[in-house]
């Protein structure tokens, strides 16, 4: 079986160029869903023109719980089979997915005051998403505070699990409680319940915005393969003096 | 002869901690510190006191666990003897699990006595103190094991108490929440809640001292 494709530093030389593709792919279809989306689309009746900040705020909502969903299966691999590539990868999704949450949570805030009237509540989605971004916020502590390789992976994994908890709650919490948050705007078996000319910018801005996720991991995580590499040469110049 | 091992181990940890019973005065001070700090700050009007009571005890408890929690395994692994412990993984679980027990029951004995003292100052009714009493006996136990595990994902780490505190903070929020709801809420709501914390204790002994173990093995001593 060939197992070559297991080895973290065997993408080292590729991984530029891939990023450098998926760079410019995203900027493309991000520029161009954000300005369809924050100028030609028609008013909403009810809330005009402030409706349009949806277009940064559900995709950065979307792709933190798709990003966390990741990690979370990433570290499930690199529990079960120890493979170190999978426990990079969960690695490198962290600050990624740290910049969509508290994007997803201050455009909510600044949508909230002129529709709701409150830039915060203590709701149960609003809650919920906060708790994520600090379950993030001590993953990224726990990342660059321990040295050693190996622990870092693990207790990064298994922190990254203990998280993962949060997702179903997140996601079902619109239905679950009575929150302020309306329901969800795209759903996969249903109709979703937004007008086709605002729909579309906003899938636009979607894939643009996990293209953009994409190429700040793989940054990320050619980033942790040299730091890797660079702990292992100092490693073998300790043992060689 | 494995539970006389038991026996002797428990016996041999409980004089252990007895004698350094300073450690655990601490988290009772702070308990009853900021209880008092409270009708100070929120003025003495007694029905408010009396309404926010169940909140205010959890989170004084709360924090006086964080307290109890910061310098747990902190000895044992300056000292190594986790490093001992670590070639045989049974032996390890044993330690790990024989800690916890006798820390909640040093930590948490003493606020279960001295929640009720405080609730007569408050004007409490028995029935809150008694649901009170139940919430603490059954979610206290979830916040150490969830201490212990932080406490092995941070050992040796610089500035670690502060990490662990930051660590355990989203995981202790749901905790806190069920917490006091166990107390304020409508009967049905209660029973749910009492089934899954209850859950919660159950899923955690189990899982908590194997996943100690494992990351004590995989490179706190390396």
């Amino acid at each position: 079986m060939n197992t070559k494709w297991l080895l973290p530093e065997n993408y080292i030389d590729k991984l530029n160029k891939y990023s450098n593709i998926f760079a410019a792919l995203s900027f493309v279809i991000v520029s161009i869903g954000l300005t369809w989306g924050l100028f030609f689309t028609p008013f909403d009746f009810q809330q005009g023109m402030i409706f349009r900040i949806i277009y940064l705020h559900v995709p950065a909502a979307f792709l933190s719980l798709l990003l966390y969903s990741f990690m979370a299966m990433f570290s499930i691999l690199y529990l079960v089979f120890r493979v170190k590539l999978f426990g990079l990868l969960a690695l490198s999704i962290i600050p990624v997915n740290f910049s969509f949450c508290l994007i997803a949570i201050i455009t909510g805030s600044l949508w909230g005051k002129p529709t709701w009237g409150t830039y915060w509540i203590w709701d149960a989605r609003l809650t919920s998403m906060f708790i994520l971004w600090l379950t993030l916020t001590g993953l990224i502590l726990l990342k660059t505070s321990i040295i050693q390789e190996k622990r870092k992976l693990l207790s990064c994994s298994i922190l990254a699990l203990l998280g993962a908890i949060n997702l179903p709650i997140i996601h079902f919490s619109v239905k679950w409680w009575a929150t302020l948050h309306q329901g969800s705007t795209l759903t996969i078996l249903q109709k979703p319940s937004i007008a086709p000319t605002m729909l579309f910018p906003l899938i636009i801005c979607l894939i643009g915005f996990l293209g953009l996720s994409i190429t700040f991991t793989l940054l990320q995580f050619h980033n942790q393969i040299l730091q890797m590499k660079i702990s292992r040469l100092k490693l073998n110049k300790l043992f060689s003096e | 002869m494995q539970a006389k091992i038991i026996m002797h181990l428990f016996k041999l940890e409980f004089i252990c901690e007895c004698r350094g019973y300073k450690e655990y005065l601490f988290p009772i001070v702070f308990y009853l510190m900021v209880m008092v700090l409270y009708p100070i700050a929120f003025g003495s009007d007694s029905q408010i006191l009396q309404y926010y009571f169940p909140a205010m005890t959890w989170i004084a408890i709360m924090l006086s666990v964080m307290l109890a929690l910061k310098s747990m395994f902190e000895l044992e692994y300056q000292k190594n003897i986790l490093e001992y412990l670590m070639f045989n993984r049974g032996s390890l679980i044993r330690f790990v699990v024989i800690k916890i027990i006798i820390s909640w029951f040093l930590t948490c004995l003493p606020l279960l006595l001295m929640v009720p003292m405080v609730g007569f100052f408050f004007n409490e009714p028995i029935k809150v103190l008694a649901l009170l009493e139940l919430s603490i006996l059954l979610v206290t136990p979830v916040l150490f094991l969830l201490g212990a595990l932080f406490s092995s994902l941070t050992l040796g780490v610089s500035q670690q108490a502060s990490l662990k505190m930051i660590l355990s903070l989203p995981l202790f929020i749901p905790i806190l929440i069920l917490a006091v709801l166990l107390v304020t809420a409508q009967t049905q709501v209660r029973h749910l809640i009492l089934m899954f914390l209850f859950g919660i204790l159950c899923c955690l002994s189990i899982l908590v001292p194997w996943l100690m173990a494992l990351l004590i093995e995989n490179g706190v001593y390396d």
